[in-house]
């Protein structure tokens, strides 16, 4: 059954983010009940939340997680400058064309060989997404009329394994 | 021997050596918004005390939740750890997860075929 299980419009400091993940930990359990897999499904919505609060250069953020057809939903929306908006466009591209090898690849070359990047990002967060649940992140990004972007960054994660 | 107490966050975890015990412990969830600023002291505390450390010196690693950019982090302190084990000293390291959690699981298992380095992993808290 679909379900809206969480919506949020506002600010993203540290503070909410923080008590967004608490927040989700707890809808997770009353509403998916006890999985192996749980933290594995709020942690997409950890890396999602982290990388908006990241890039952000707007006021508010929207953040909306679903149940719809089977398939528990993340979405993120957040404004960022031109080069943080191509990065994620091209980082999804790329993981997009990956087989599950390459993208394992990817993630330990990215863990083991590369540096953090000027806002403190370590480029882990998609590979670690595609990894975790799955290989069906979609990008979108809208110039505005002020030279942001509108980003939105979603994550669909299959909610077929229960616990045994 | 110089002693390392930083205490938890709402976003960062514990982090504590005591001498009398040999013992270096992480323990809380690590979801900071830049993991490097957090990690960076920490990492120079055991840059410049990995050649006082005791043998059989246990590191313990209990961290329920963190983003990938902790993880990057917790990966260079365990390669620091290796750096130590390499130049001869015996270290003993633990990972802690909860029962039946994939997440800290599958961590675990990252750690231990990126690092080389044998990691017990134990299901349960760490004794604090």
């Amino acid at each position: 059954m679909d379900k809206s299980l969480l919506d949020y419009q506002g600010q993203l400091s540290s503070e909410v983010r923080i008590q967004l993940i608490t927040l989700l930990q707890c809808i997770a359990l009353c509403n998916l009940g006890p999985r192996n897999d749980l933290k594995k499904l709020v942690g997409v919505a950890l890396e999602l939340l982290d990388n908006a609060q990241r890039y952000n250069v707007g006021s508010d953020v929207d953040f909306a997680w679903h149940i719809a057809g089977g398939e528990l939903v993340v979405r993120v929306t957040n404004r960022a400058i031109g080069t943080d908006a191509e990065r994620l466009l091209k980082s999804v591209g790329e993981i997009a064309r990956m087989s599950p090898e390459e993208i394992t690849d990817a993630f330990r070359k990215q863990l083991t060989e590369e540096g953090y990047g000027e806002k403190g990002g370590a480029g882990l967060g998609m590979l670690q997404i595609a990894r975790k649940v799955g290989n069906s992140i979609r990008a979108y990004a809208e110039p505005e009329t002020n030279g942001t972007y509108l980003c939105r960054s979603e994550v669909s994660a299959p909610l077929t394994r229960q616990k045994a | 021997m110089e002693a390392l107490n930083i205490p938890a966050t709402a976003n960062t975890p514990a982090v504590s050596f005591s001498p009398e015990q040999s013992r270096f412990l992480v323990t809380g969830s690590s979801i900071p918004e830049n993991a490097n600023n957090f990690f960076k002291p920490i990492m120079e505390w055991l840059d410049r005390n990995l050649d006082a450390l005791p043998q059989l010196c246990t590191f313990e690693f209990n961290l329920p939740y963190f983003n990938s950019s902790s993880l990057k982090a917790i990966y260079l302190l365990l390669m620091e750890i290796k750096r130590g084990e390499d130049a001869g000293k015996q270290f003993h390291v633990a990972w802690y997860t909860e029962a039946d959690d994939e997440f800290m699981e599958e961590a675990a298992e990252t750690f231990i075929e990126l690092t080389g380095m044998p990691i017990h992993v134990r299901t349960g808290v760490p004794v604090v």
